[in-house]
C-alpha cells in the first residue's frame, strides 16, 4: 500500500502517481493506433495542453497568477507610491482618491505595500518549491534506481522528516538563523522535499521495469544516461503537479511566519507581515482596509495556484475523457 | 498479521532514533549552551574557569555521541531539560498547557470528521452535480485561505459584528468556571480549526469512495441486485474508510500547525501559544520538547493507523 503521509495539505500523492503511470501507458497505447484514423496526430503533451485549456477554473487561475507575476515584476512602475515612504501626517487613513486602499499605522500607502509584498510571496513560493522539488527529485531518483539499502536509508530519512511538525521546526530554525528571504526559502525547502522524493521514487520504481529501459540498458546506456533520458522524462508530469502545489504551501508558510512576526523583517512589505500589524481589536473592528486586502491577496494567490495544480493533474490523467 | 506488525515496529525504531538524533542536533545548533545560560552575568564576568567547571559538571565537555546517549537516558527518566527563560523544568511548564490543547484540537478534529466525511460521501455519490462542485470549491478554500486569516475573519464576523461569541481566551475573567463558559470560548477556535482540517477530509473521503465504487466487488453486488443504498453502505463505505485512518495520522503535523496559529490568534492558553512565547523569549528547550513530543506522536499514530488498516483490510497483512 502506498502511503502518502506528510503530503502538504491537499496533495494527494497516490492519485498523482497513479495518474502519471496511467498516462505513460496511455501514451504507449496511442502509438499502436493507426495514424490514419487520427487527425491531427496527438502527442501526450498536446493532449495535456488541450485538457488543461478545457479546465475553466484552472485557466482563469493561470491568467490571474500571470497577472500577479507581471504586477510584482513591474512593481516600481505600477505602485502609486513608495511602499516605505512614511507620512506621519496621514496615519491609518481610510481609502481615498490619493490612497486607494488607505494608509497604515506609519502613513504608508497600503496598495503599494501589497504590490511590493507580492514580490516576497512569489519569490519564496517559486524558489522554495523549486529547491525542494530539485532535492526531492535527486534523492527520489537515487532511491528508486539503486533500491537496496540506499533506498532503505533515504526512505527512513523521509519518514523522519515527515514526522516533524514542519511549521514549528521552520519557526525555530528561522529564529536561530535570522529571518531573511533567503533563510526562509532554504529552511522551507529543507523541510518540504520529502513529498516530491516519495513521488519520484514511486515513479522510478514503476518506470525502471518498462521494456524500453531494458532496451536502453542492452544498448549499453550508462545508469546516469538511463536516469536522465528515460526515467526523468517520465517523472516530469507528476513533478510539475507537485511543484505547483508545493509553491502554494510555501507561500502559506511564509505568510504564517510573517504573520507571527518571525518572517520577513519590517519595513520590507510582505502580505503576512501586513496582517501581523492588524491584530488589535481596534484595527480589526474599525480599519478593515489594513487587514482585508493582504488577506485576500494571499488567499486568492494560493487558491489560484492550487486550482492550477488540480487542472494539471486532471490534464495528465488519461482516465478523464478527452 | 503479527509478522506484519513486528515488521512495522522494526521499521519504526530507526525512525524514532532518527527523530531523537535530529532533535539533539537542533539542541546543539542553539546559541548559548545550558552552562552559559544557567550562570548570571556577574558570575560569568572574568571567570572563565568557573564556566569550564560548570560545563564539566553538566557533562558538556564530553564527545557528542556520549552526550547523545546520556541525553537519551535523561529522556527515559522523563527529563525534558530546563527552561532557559523561566529556569524551571520544561515538564513543569508543559503540564498545565496540555489539557487546553487537547480540548481544542480534539473538538476541532471531531467537528471536521462529523461534517467532512458526510460531505465527502455525498459529493462522491452525486459526482459532477452542483453539490459536488460546491464542495470541491469549498474544500479548496479551506486548504488555500491562511489559517490566521480564517481566524481573523471569524472574530470579525462572530465577535465584533454579531457579538455572539468572545474573541479570545478560555475563560471569562472573574466569573465561575462553568462548562458553558468554556464551550462559549471554544466554539470559534475549534470551528476555525475544523474548517481548516475539513478540506482534506472531504477530498480524501470523496476520492476514496469513488475509487472503491469502481471495484469489481461493488459491480458484482450491483449485478446481484443489491439495492443502491445497500451497495454504498455495506460494500463501498466500509472499505473507503480505511485510507481515512491513515489520513488522520498523517494530518497530525498539519493539525499542530493549525493549533499553534489558532491558539495565537484566539489567545488560547495551550502548547501552541507556549511555542510562540518560547520563540519570542528564545526559550528553545521548551520548543524542542514540543517538537519531539509531536514527532513521536506522529510516529505512534502512523503505527496505529497501519495496524488498524491491517485489521480492516486483509490484503495489507501480506
Amino acid at each position: 500500500m502506498i502511503r502518502d503521509n506528510g503530503a502538504p495539505k491537499g496533495i494527494d500523492a497516490e492519485a498523482i502517481v497513479e495518474a502519471a503511470i496511467a498516462s505513460g501507458e496511455a501514451a504507449i497505447e496511442d502509438l499502436d493506433i493507426d495514424d490514419s484514423t487520427m487527425s491531427p496526430p496527438r502527442s501526450p503533451f498536446k493532449i495535456a495542453v488541450r485538457r488543461f485549456m478545457k479546465h475553466r477554473l484552472a485557466l482563469i487561475s493561470l491568467i490571474f497568477v500571470i497577472f500577479i507575476v507581471v504586477v510584482a515584476l513591474l512593481a516600481p512602475l505600477v505602485a502609486p507610491a513608495d511602499p516605505n515612504a512614511v507620512d506621519l501626517s496621514s496615519i491609518r487613513k481610510p481609502p481615498s482618491g490619493a490612497h486607494w486602499l488607505g494608509t497604515d499605522s506609519a502613513g504608508r500607502d497600503v496598495l503599494s505595500r501589497i504590490i511590493y509584498g507580492a514580490r516576497v510571496s512569489l519569490t519564496v513560493g517559486i524558489a522554495a518549491a523549486l529547491s525542494a522539488a530539485g532535492l526531492g527529485t535527486f534523492l527520489g531518483l537515487v532511491a528508486g534506481f539503486t533500491k537496496g539499502w540506499v533506498d532503505m536509508v533515504i526512505m527512513r530519512v523521509v519518514d523522519i522528516f515527515l514526522s516533524f511538525p514542519s511549521l514549528i521546526v521552520i519557526l525555530l530554525l528561522v529564529a536561530i538563523l535570522g529571518p531573511s528571504v533567503i533563510t526562509i526559502v532554504l529552511v522551507i525547502a529543507f523541510f518540504e522535499w520529502p513529498t516530491s522524493c516519495r513521488i519520484v521514487r514511486q515513479m522510478t520504481l514503476a518506470l525502471r521495469e518498462h521494456d524500453y529501459v531494458l532496451a536502453a540498458r542492452a544498448g549499453g546506456s550508462s545508469n546516469f544516461r538511463i536516469m536522465r533520458r528515460h526515467i526523468l522524462a517520465g517523472v516530469v508530469s507528476p513533478l510539475t503537479v507537485v511543484t505547483t502545489l508545493l509553491s502554494a504551501s510555501a507561500i502559506l508558510l511564509e505568510a504564517a511566519l510573517s504573520f507571527l512576526g518571525l518572517g520577513v523583517r519590517q519595513p520590507q512589505a510582505s502580505w503576512g507581515g501586513m496582517l501581523n500589524e492588524a491584530q488589535s481589536i481596534t484595527v480589526l473592528e474599525g480599519m478593515p482596509w489594513l487587514w482585508l486586502p493582504p488577506g485576500i491577496a494571499i488567499a486568492a494567490t494560493v487558491l489560484a495556484i492550487n486550482f492550477i495544480g488540480d487542472g494539471l493533474r486532471d490534464a495528465f490523467d488519461p482516465r478523464q475523457t478527452r | 498479521m503479527l509478522a506484519y506488525l513486528i515488521r512495522r515496529v522494526l521499521i519504526a525504531i530507526p525512525v524514532l532514533l532518527g527523530i531523537l538524533a535530529m532533535t539533539f542536533i537542533l539542541v546543539h545548533m542553539l546559541p548559548g549552551d545550558p552552562a552559559t545560560v544557567m550562570l548570571t552575568p556577574e558570575e560569568l564576568q572574568g571567570n572563565p574557569e568557573f564556566l569550564e567547571m560548570r560545563r564539566a559538571e553538566l557533562g558538556l565537555d564530553r564527545p557528542l555521541p556520549v552526550q547523545y546517549v546520556a541525553w537519551l537516558g535523561e529522556l527515559l527518566d522523563g527529563n525534558l531539560g530546563q527552561s532557559f527563560h523561566r529556569k524551571v523544568p520544561v515538564t513543569e511548564m508543559l503540564g498545565p498547557r496540555v489539557m487546553p490543547t487537547v480540548i481544542l484540537s480534539g473538538s476541532g478534529v471531531l467537528m471536521a470528521l462529523l461534517f467532512g466525511v458526510p460531505i465527502g460521501i455525498a459529493a462522491a455519490l452525486r459526482q459532477n452535480t452542483k453539490f459536488d462542485y460546491a464542495s470541491g470549491v469549498g474544500s479548496m478554500l479551506s486548504i488555500s485561505v491562511p489559517t490566521f486569516f480564517q481566524g481573523l475573519m471569524a472574530i470579525y464576523v462572530f465577535s465584533i459584528w454579531l457579538g455572539w461569541l468572545p474573541s479570545g481566551g478560555m475563560r471569562t475573567l472573574g466569573s465561575p468556571e462553568t462548562t458553558f463558559d468554556l464551550v462559549k470560548h471554544l466554539i470559534l477556535p475549534a470551528g476555525v480549526l475544523s474548517a481548516v482540517l475539513m478540506g482534506p477530509y472531504v477530498r480524501y473521503t470523496r476520492q476514496s469512495l469513488l475509487d472503491v465504487l469502481r471495484l469489481d466487488h461493488v459491480t458484482t453486488a450491483r449485478a446481484k441486485g443489491v439495492p443502491h443504498m445497500g451497495v454504498v453502505v455495506k460494500h463501498a463505505f466500509r472499505n473507503s474508510l480505511i485510507p481515512l485512518t491513515t489520513v488522520l495520522a498523517v494530518q497530525i503535523p498539519a493539525l499542530l500547525a493549525g493549533t499553534v496559529i489558532i491558539e495565537f490568534v484566539f489567545t488560547w492558553p495551550g502548547m501552541g501559544r507556549l511555542v510562540i512565547e518560547g520563540i519570542n523569549t528564545r526559550d528553545y528547550p521548551v520548543i524542542l520538547a514540543v517538537v519531539m513530543i509531536t514527532a513521536v506522536l506522529v510516529l505512534f499514530f502512523n503505527f496505529v493507523a497501519d495496524a488498524t488498516a491491517a485489521i480492516l483490510d486483509p490484503r495489507i497483512r501480506i
